[in-house]
């Protein structure tokens, strides 16, 4: 991540001006509990670092380090919070919030995180992981159901428009919710949440898709059949990759492809047991009943309409 | 007043030029450009029309002159229901007989008389008369904003009821402070909603809300989608954009009539029927998480392919009724 000139100096005079250089190493060292400030500075330990060399020298590691945005969220923590009980009131921080919204990023008070502005700029790392990265995050799985055959059947153009259109819906499904789409293949999809509240974004996600493609169906479907998809979603840790063929290694992921092939019907989502304890009741009542398929334990949402 | 005479040719009866004063012939094809003014009479001459042309032609009459007085002439005797034209809204009818025995003053008179009669009756009183409920749904023409909507005059409109609950009093659920918070979203939600069909809300209760709907063919379309959209995403609506922890439920009902307009805010004093059947339909017949459609919103604007949707749901106070399906029952 690029950070601003103008930022890093803002940030440097925000930590020297609040709190000590002790401090400045605390709080640094919860997110990467290994730091030495001695170690990357080159100052032997017996020599002091005063306010400001530390300041420079922290906000300089943690940009090289692409944890620039963690940092920050960490210090609106201990602003908001304290530290192991201790008020550390932090002068300035709402300057630095309000230049990285400028910088494209937004930051959602309810869960004190920055998010990528997707109306700015939508990239697989949210501006923000860096490659080997490790995170718990939650999945979705898209597939087209039938896709060769319906590739077969329905003239290029025609097919192209469809697809173009389903893409259209689950990337406004997705990026919504601070989702990102890590693969587009030519029959499904691979959509994941790391940020927020993840799987509750992963669920209202995969809803949202099966509930515009019953409308899309009826009214805006270019082919002669249906749209139908089967959708499934996990959680897990996620190690990050640049690479997205790199990401399919992932334990998770290749469970959350287990699950749509071999355990979700048509025209439905599956949810796995460790994503759905995470969502509120009032979404769990609107699925079925835990079922084990295929080794799995697995909630269903699907649209059931009333019998006439 | 102006007599238009719409044929592929000038074939008229006996004494109808005498009898009308002064006929304007035109060619169908005018029918599209033609803005009847109050008090013009419009005749379309279906002798020579093919059946898809005839009923192209014939709801293009309804569209463009559902306000003013119009009529067919079927010197052929082609079509095997004249009382169908009446259904649409038609004034006069001028069979194979008229063309034979042609037409006098007398039967001018009382033409005009129950043409006065319909659209006196037509739930409008309005110097600008309105079209019949019937040519509700096929009215195409561009909506041109509320603002030339104007205060005291008569106007067709779709109504909309939209009531919100749950199992328990929302207000004792949410209390004072975050009932009047879940209010304002709702209100902002529902009307980002409804936006590609132009609603402007109207009457606010403390739990329901009427909307008006310009009456056009594609308003009407978008409201029905609009809903049937909102009753199935109520789950995620709930929760996710209006913030509540615990289920939600819609309900829905729609109707078509005239009522005199007033802005919001000022709307004590209407009277009208329709807005009376709309409440009474909402409050006392539709059924949560349902889209409740009374028949005097013309079938039309249900997109033909949610159709299935729909079932019959009886009569309310005198009119038939259809409901959507629930979403969500096993």
């Amino acid at each position: 991540m690029k950070v601003k000139s103008s930022t890093i100096s803002l940030c440097r005079r925000t930590l020297y001006e609040s709190i000590s250089a002790d401090m400045m190493v605390r709080f640094v060292r919860l997110l990467d509990p290994e730091y030495d400030l001695h170690a990357r500075s080159g100052i032997p330990e017996n020599y002091p670092i005063t306010n400001q060399m530390a300041a420079t020298r922290i906000v300089q590691d943690i940009i090289d380090d692409g944890r620039f945005i963690d940092f920050i969220e960490t210090l609106v923590r201990v602003d908001a919070d304290g530290y192991m009980g201790r008020p550390y009131p932090i002068k300035g921080l709402n300057q630095i919030v309000k230049t990285l919204s400028l910088d494209g990023f937004l930051f959602d008070r309810a869960t004190r995180q920055f998010f990528e502005n997707a109306k700015e700029r939508v990239s697989p790392d949210w501006g923000r992981l860096r490659d080997g990265d490790e995170r718990q995050a939650a999945v979705l799985r898209l597939d087209i159901v039938e896709n060769s055959a319906l590739v077969k059947r329905s003239s290029s153009d025609r097919i192209e428009r469809a697809y173009a259109d389903l893409r259209a819906i689950v990337n406004r499904s997705v990026h919504a919710r601070y989702g990102r789409l890590w693969l587009w293949e030519g029959d499904g999809a691979l959509a994941a949440f790391i940020f927020g509240q993840k799987e509750r974004s992963a669920i209202l996600a995969g809803m949202e898709i099966l509930n515009e493609l019953f409308f899309y169906n009826r009214l805006d479907n270019p082919l002669d059949a249906p749209l139908r998809v089967r959708i499934a979603a996990h959680a897990g840790p996620i190690v990050y990759r640049d690479q997205p063929m790199e990401l399919l290694k992932n334990e998770t992921i290749r469970e959350v492809a287990q699950i749509e092939a071999r355990s979700t019907p048509t025209d439905t989502m599956s949810a796995s047991a460790n994503l759905f304890l995470s969502i509120d009741r009032v979404i769990q009542e609107r699925f079925d009943p835990e079922r084990q398929t295929g080794g799995d334990k697995i909630r269903y949402y699907s649209i059931n309409l009333e019998k006439s | 007043m102006s007599v238009f005479w719409f044929a592929l040719d000038n074939q008229m009866p006996p004494g109808f030029e005498s009898a009308y004063g002064t006929v304007v012939h035109l060619d169908t094809t005018d029918l599209k450009n033609h803005k009847p003014t109050p008090g013009d009479f419009s005749y379309l001459n279906i002798a020579g029309l093919d059946g898809n042309e005839r009923r192209k032609t014939m709801l293009a009459i309804r569209r463009r002159c559902g306000q003013t007085a119009w009529g067919v002439a079927d010197p052929q005797g082609d079509l095997d229901d004249p009382a169908m034209v009446f259904f649409m809204g038609a004034c006069d009818y001028l069979g194979p007989k008229v063309f034979t025995q042609g037409v006098d003053k007398a039967r001018t008179r009382d033409v005009r008389a129950y043409a006065l009669f319909r659209l006196e009756c037509d739930d409008t009183r309005a110097s600008v008369p309105a079209p019949s409920s019937s040519s509700a749904g096929a009215d195409a023409e561009a909506f041109g904003g509320w603002k030339v909507v104007k205060p005291g005059v008569i106007y067709p409109f779709y109504f909309l009821f939209i009531a919100a609950s749950a199992q328990m009093n929302l207000k004792t659920r949410l209390g004072e402070s975050g009932y009047i918070a879940f209010r304002d979203r709702l209100r902002a939600q529902i009307q980002q909603m409804l936006a590609e069909a132009d609603p402007l809300l109207w009457m606010e209760t403390d739990t329901t809300a009427i909307y008006l709907i310009p009456s056009t063919a594609r308003t009407g379309r978008n409201v029905i989608i609009a809903c049937l959209r909102l009753i199935l995403g109520t789950p995620i609506f709930g929760y996710e954009r209006l913030g509540l922890p615990f289920p939600i439920e819609f309900t829905c009902a729609m109707h078509h009539g005239s009522t005199e307009f007033a802005v919001p805010g000022k709307t004590g004093t209407i009277v009208s029927d329709a807005v009376n059947f709309i409440f009474h339909l909402g409050a006392k017949c539709a059924q949560p998480e349902r889209l409740t459609i009374s028949s005097d919103v013309d079938r039309s604007v249900i997109p033909p392919s949610l159709r299935e949707l729909f079932v019959d749901a009886g009569v309310f106070e005198g009119r038939s009724l259809m409901h959507s399906r629930r979403f969500g029952a096993i």
